[in-house]
């Protein structure tokens, strides 16, 4: 196994108990409940892809955002609360390498999350179908459909979720990151039909997954650039970083 | 017949430029923090095989030190070579160091193995070298305890095991019972103990505490307001700061005597004073020397006996003076 691999692992392993699993968890649950009771309480019928719609756009409005916010701040929390970052950089191990490890484990919770949430929209959905008495969930479940959308919102969401671990791993508080992500999801909320929403990272997955092919795809070109770019710029900086 | 060496082999085995075996080395050595000096130049070197007791009060800039030689700091000026290598620039060299700074640094949702065996992944070492660390810091039946259950003490232990995980050459021990209750220390003080023999490397163990390192240090570095006071084997400073203790019927008349002689001399007593062993003198011939001078000046000696100086009168002595 390549030392890269090594220390992919040994990040997963740290994850152990932690509130950054219950969080990849708890937040497509939050989704998945709301979308529960929107179903159920419907007084008429309601078709699948209108279903499932909803509940990709509830994940990527405001949940991954927030999400992606709260487990870059976990993640990065359990090397400053454990003061492990220099034993982590007295290995032999090359810095970049030790980051990108770390990055690549909150990129892979954060797909994770996702994926998660993809999978208890349907759930959520046939249970308040299974519930509800004379109206019904109308027309097929489209999985392709849902795949293709989550995709979008995930591939778009790559910019937000590494501007949030870089935020997380270089500030000992949590407090800076929380707050761009409070201010950018906020910010979503205000310009997301705007044309000004292309340039906000925290906007994008909602925009990916919109109706306006060109806007969709202008997001997800966007999304992935700027989160390659800060992919790199994110290692860069990390490297040179005198840690406590 | 000669056995040619080259310079980068030299380097490679930790021979420095006089020719001494040696594990770190601080060559010029001075770190800045926005404008203040935390460390000014230090120049000494650890030997190979010692134990290293690195003294100085809090704040003294051991940390500090430390953190260079591991690399985590850049110094301002100067370099630090381990065997000969830059730790910043080569961290392969960084495979045969292992550390324990100034917090365990351990992962409170994760046992104590699953602690020491992130560490094992990350240095690329075998599965079994976790077992041997936990038993040899007597930690093997509690190793699957949280390590946020632990006891400070069996934190630190299991801190300690992770700093000994691929048998390394060299040890760096930053306080390692800073902060423990007396339980603690003295779990972590038996463990120490120990270390020498355990693990057979080369030591460099910082602390404040005198009583601890004069356990087992085999060499000594005083560092005070970031300033290295002195540094060298332990025996040699023992030996500088040797005294005569000199019973004798009248101290004052004595004393102006041995001053007369040009020795360095203070009256504790009305018949007792003590004379400084001159740097690099024998002992012996200054006790006879003292015992010659007032025998002639006919004053009778009741008893003369030398004394070595403990590691914090050391201590005193190196760090008395004004800080900055």
């Amino acid at each position: 196994m390549t030392s890269l691999g090594r220390l992919i692992i040994a990040e997963f392993l740290k994850t152990k108990r932690s509130m950054a699993l219950w969080l990849c968890l708890a937040a497509p649950m939050t989704v998945g409940v709301t979308l529960f009771m929107l179903v159920l309480g419907r007084g008429s019928s309601i078709a699948w892809l209108s279903v499932q719609s909803t509940g990709i756009f509830m994940w990527s409005f405001f949940m991954l955002p927030m999400s992606a916010t709260a487990l870059a701040a976990l993640i990065g929390q359990i090397e400053y609360t454990a003061r492990g970052w220099s034993y982590l950089l007295v290995t032999p191990r090359r810095r970049a390498a030790v980051f990108a490890a770390k990055a690549s484990v909150a990129l892979a919770l954060t797909l994770l999350m996702s994926t998660v949430a993809l999978l208890i929209i349907p759930l959520a959905g046939a249970l308040a179908d299974l519930l509800r008495v004379g109206h019904h969930v109308t027309g097929q479940f489209g999985m392709t459909h849902l795949l293709v959308q989550g995709g979008k919102s995930v591939a778009a969401g790559l910019a937000l979720s590494v501007l949030q671990i870089w935020l997380a791993l270089r500030f000992r508080s949590f407090i800076p990151a929380l707050i761009v992500g409070v201010v950018g999801t906020f910010a979503t909320v205000v310009v997301y039909a705007s044309k000004y929403a292309l340039v906000i990272p925290w906007a994008l997955p909602a925009n990916a997954i919109g109706a306006d092919e060109a806007r969709s795809i202008s997001a997800i070109v966007i999304g992935l650039a700027i989160g390659i770019i800060a992919f790199i710029l994110m290692i860069l900086d990390l490297s040179r970083k005198e840690f406590p | 017949m000669f056995n040619l060496i080259s310079l980068e082999g030299a380097q490679r085995v930790g021979f420095n430029l006089v020719g001494m075996l040696v594990a770190i080395e601080f060559r010029a050595v001075s770190k800045t923090f926005r404008g203040k000096h935390a460390l000014r130049p230090i120049t000494a070197t650890v030997p190979i095989g010692s134990v290293y007791g690195f003294l100085g009060n809090n704040g003294a800039g051991k940390t500090t030190t430390i953190k260079l030689v591991l690399g985590l700091l850049k110094p301002t000026a100067g370099e630090v070579a381990l065997w000969g290598k830059n730790p910043a620039k080569d961290r392969q060299v960084l495979r045969r160091v292992g550390c324990l700074l100034d917090a365990p640094g351990l992962y409170d949702r994760l046992t104590g193995r699953e602690n020491l065996e992130v560490a094992r992944l990350a240095k690329g070492l075998a599965r079994s070298e976790v077992d041997r660390v936990l038993a040899a810091v007597s930690m093997t039946k509690h190793s699957s305890k949280l390590a946020g259950n632990c006891s400070s003490g069996m934190r630190q232990r299991l801190a300690l095991a992770r700093s000994m995980l691929g048998s390394p050459d060299l040890l760096i021990l930053d306080e390692p019972t800073n902060a423990l209750d007396p339980e603690g220390i003295a779990e972590v003080r038996e463990t120490l103990r120990e270390l020498p023999k355990t693990v057979g490397a080369t030591v460099f163990l910082s602390s404040h505490d005198l009583t601890e390192v004069e356990q087992i240090a085999t060499h000594i570095g005083i560092l005070h307001d970031g300033r290295l006071r002195a540094t060298g084997a332990i025996g040699e400073f023992a030996q500088e700061s040797t005294r005569i203790v000199v019973d004798v019927h009248q101290a004052s008349d004595a004393e102006s005597h041995l001053v007369g002689a040009n020795f360095a001399v203070r009256v504790t007593g009305p018949s007792r004073l003590e004379v400084t062993v001159p740097s690099g003198a024998d002992p012996r011939v200054a006790s006879f020397r003292v015992n010659q001078v007032l025998m002639a000046r006919g004053l009778e000696v009741f008893g003369l006996a030398t004394v070595g100086a403990s590691l914090a009168e050391i201590f005193e002595r190196l760090t008395s003076g004004t800080s900055e």
